[in-house]
């Protein structure tokens, strides 16, 4: 009974729900199809955020926690073991935000296969929010390698013209990197006695040099993911093959579990190795930054540009998080949110305009904004707050980060943030090229043929402006008062902290 | 006139009297804590003063008698030079753009094209890691060592056992007058070595 009451537990399998009922639905009943995987994300999002009315923000522990055991063979003690806590809350919140938004995001979008691709969908979420929830390492590995399946689908059916080898690339890669986690996963069930994360940290007592193996593998599997540069090389491949509702999920939420597994496991269990290898990690994270926002600029393929930029913004994130001190990694999780909610937006916009016109070179684009001015301002607002500029809210986590990292014992040189600091201009430069080439100056050539042929561009309509409002709140919201955002981190992100000291 | 409004509020915002320094307190979260500056007057004073005063210079100049379309400007005579570089903003524009931004684009599309497709997903991911995978799998492990190595020598010892018997099928021909030939060798042979013996 337990199980199946818990808050946390409800909302990791409520999807299932709608996977059931989808299951009852004939394949060509798409609307009905539709609405059914909408209404169950909804639900899933409701009872996420009942969750937060439980969850005590002042609390730094795991809350609302289940501890069953549940494999036990010969000493080998894995338990179902799940808990929330200012580090993973806000996560959870985007993951179950971003779902239903993703959805909405399809209804024209997805003609084909439509009862699959929901299911996937639907399948995809309890993937996503078991990852955040799991406190077992067990656990956490089956969730963690769980949404590599649904994603795997999504991306090599409903994908580009490249979706198989896209598909392939991002499984494989990804999977080479989960092997070592796996292998320390399997040292530390072995010679720590058990799988719990909570018990493994109090347990600690890991030999300096063994901790940096641990590390070092776990690292292999998060840095992957999020990705740090030079691993990106999978995610251009992914993010430009990918349906628009896969690319907001993918550089939404799947990134952050690389980020999110580097808070949770890597700093926690092996303290002593992450202050050691911090420098490297902010130099990685530091190159990934500029490179990313270089090569965004010289792209001509408007996906792959915002792709690229997740390069950069992801190294932001690792540069605040391994600043190891509370503003860094408090800025680093509020950035993972802003650009959850950023670069859904840029890619929901770009899959927006790519559905009427099937291109995305920029090139072809031009002066958009008189045509489509709800468009154009909408995308301007989601520009100004993916570069940071003050009043929204990718300014309040990069300006957090970067006064984190300039502090930093850790890092040990100002000069990281420093460098860093020109990834801001950087991500200025090709943000407002994009919008400027898009949505300003003479109309473009695809703008007449779209006319010639008779469906001249249209504006957003209802459903599209609905599916990108949530988004737009959050960014003023956390631009203008990010204090309530903040508030439900700190104690956890202080506790973390005690644990490094 | 948008930036205008835009900037009598950003001022405002931050007015140094109590109740105003907004922006001082929203930072506050994240600075821990902010000075109040007191009001320089010599700073604002002066720089108020050369505004005022440059707006009344130009009010002289072009209020008055605003300048028709194509008409001289009254300052280009006087000034020279000075007058044909301001109004080429010092070509600033085309030196930065010469100086830093073409580099600054061609080193991009450098990374891009050069470093990060061509060298490390067409070259590294795709042909050193994924074709030595191919390679290893197709080349040496399929045919070299499956198909050429250890296929071939089962075949070999196949091949082998095919031509022995062969061979051996001329003997075993069914004549019992052979066989008979064959026994009264052996008889021979063994009654030799024994007589011998």
């Amino acid at each position: 009974m337990d199980f199946i009451t818990n808050p946390l537990n409800l909302v990791i399998f409520f999807p299932l729900v709608g996977v059931l009922a989808l299951l009852f639905i004939p394949s060509d009943r798409k609307n009905a199809l539709r609405w059914t995987a909408l209404l169950a994300s909804l639900v899933t999002f409701g009872l996420s955020i009942w969750m937060l009315t439980l969850f005590d923000k002042a609390n730094p522990d795991l809350q609302l926690t289940l501890d069953l055991p549940w494999i036990q063979v010969a000493g080998w003690n894995i338990h179902y073991n799940v808990g929330i806590d200012g580090l993973s809350i806000l996560l959870v919140l985007l993951t179950t935000f971003l779902t239903p938004i993703s959805i909405l995001s399809t209804w024209t979008a997805v003609e084909e296969r439509v009862k699959d691709f929901m299911l996937f969908f639907l399948l995809l979420e309890v993937g996503m929010s078991g990852v955040f929830l799991a406190q077992d390492l067990f656990l956490f590995y089956i969730f963690w390698e769980f949404t590599l399946v649904p994603m795997y689908f999504l991306i090599g059916i409903w994908g580009g013209p490249r979706r198989i080898y896209a598909a392939i690339k991002f499984f494989l890669y990804t999977m080479a990197g989960s092997i070592l986690m796996l292998i320390a996963i399997l040292w530390l069930g072995i010679h720590q006695g058990t799988f719990s994360v909570p018990e493994l940290m109090l347990k600690g007592g890991i030999p300096a040099d063994i901790q940096l193996w641990l590390f070092l593998a776990f690292a292999a599997a998060f840095a992957i993911k999020v990705p740090m540069w030079p691993l990106h090389s999978w995610l251009p491949d992914a993010h430009v093959e990918a349906p628009t509702a896969g690319s907001v999920i993918l550089a939404g939420v799947l990134l952050k579990m690389g980020t999110y597994g580097f808070v949770r496991f890597n700093i926690p269990l092996f303290p002593e190795a992450a202050v050691k290898a911090t420098p490297w990690i902010a130099l990685l994270a530091v190159i990934g930054i500029i490179y990313g926002a270089w090569v965004s600029y010289a792209q001509k393929d408007v996906k792959k540009l915002v792709a690229y930029s997740s390069v950069s913004h992801l190294g932001f994130v690792m540069l605040g998080l391994f600043a190891l001190n509370s503003q860094g990694i408090q800025g680093g999780i509020l950035q993972m949110i802003n650009h959850g909610l950023s670069t859904g937006a840029l890619f929901l916009l770009v899959g927006m305009i790519y559905e009427q016109t099937h291109t995305r070179e920029m090139a072809v684009y031009g002066g958009l904004w008189k045509i489509t001015p709800v468009f154009g301002s909408i995308m301007l607002i989601v520009a100004l707050s993916s570069m940071g500029l003050p009043g929204l809210n990718g300014f309040v986590g990069e300006f957090t980060i970067l006064l984190g990292a300039f502090g930093s014992a850790a890092i040990g040189s100002p000069w990281y943030a420093g460098v860093a600091a020109t990834g801001v201009i950087m991500a200025a430069v090709y943000i407002l090229y994009m919008f400027q080439k898009m949505f300003l100056g003479p109309e473009g050539p695809i703008v007449g043929e779209a006319r010639q042929h008779g469906h001249p561009l249209r504006d957003l309509n209802w459903r599209e402006i609905v599916t990108i409002a949530p988004l737009l709140v959050f960014i003023f919201w956390i631009g203008l008062y990010p204090k309530p955002f903040f508030e439900l981190m700190a104690p956890a992100v202080e506790k973390l902290l005690a644990v490094l000291h | 006139m948008v930036l205008a409004g835009l900037s009598l509020l950003g001022g405002a915002l931050n007015l140094p009297f109590d109740g105003f320094h907004t922006l001082g307190h929203w930072l506050e979260h994240t600075l821990e804590e902010v000075e109040a500056l007191p009001l320089d007057l010599e700073v604002a004073g002066l720089s108020t003063l050369l505004a005022l005063l440059a707006i009344f210079f130009s009010w002289l100049i072009y209020g008055r008698k605003p300048l028709e379309a194509g008409q001289k400007d009254p300052l280009k005579k006087p000034l020279g030079f000075i007058f044909t570089g301001m109004e080429n903003k010092w070509f600033v524009d085309e030196g930065y753009w010469a100086v830093f931004l073409d580099r600054y684009v061609d080193i991009g599309r450098f990374l891009a094209d050069v470093i990060d497709w061509r060298f490390w997903h067409d070259w590294f991911h795709d042909k050193v890691i994924a074709g030595t995978y191919n390679w290893l799998s197709r080349t040496v492990l399929n045919l070299r060592v499956d198909q050429q190595g250890i296929d071939a020598f089962f075949n070999g010892l196949g091949e082998l056992t095919k031509r022995t018997s062969t061979g051996l099928r001329r003997w075993q021909n069914g004549f019992v007058r052979s066989y008979a030939l064959a026994v009264l060798l052996g008889v021979v042979v063994i009654l030799g070595y024994l007589l011998i013996k």
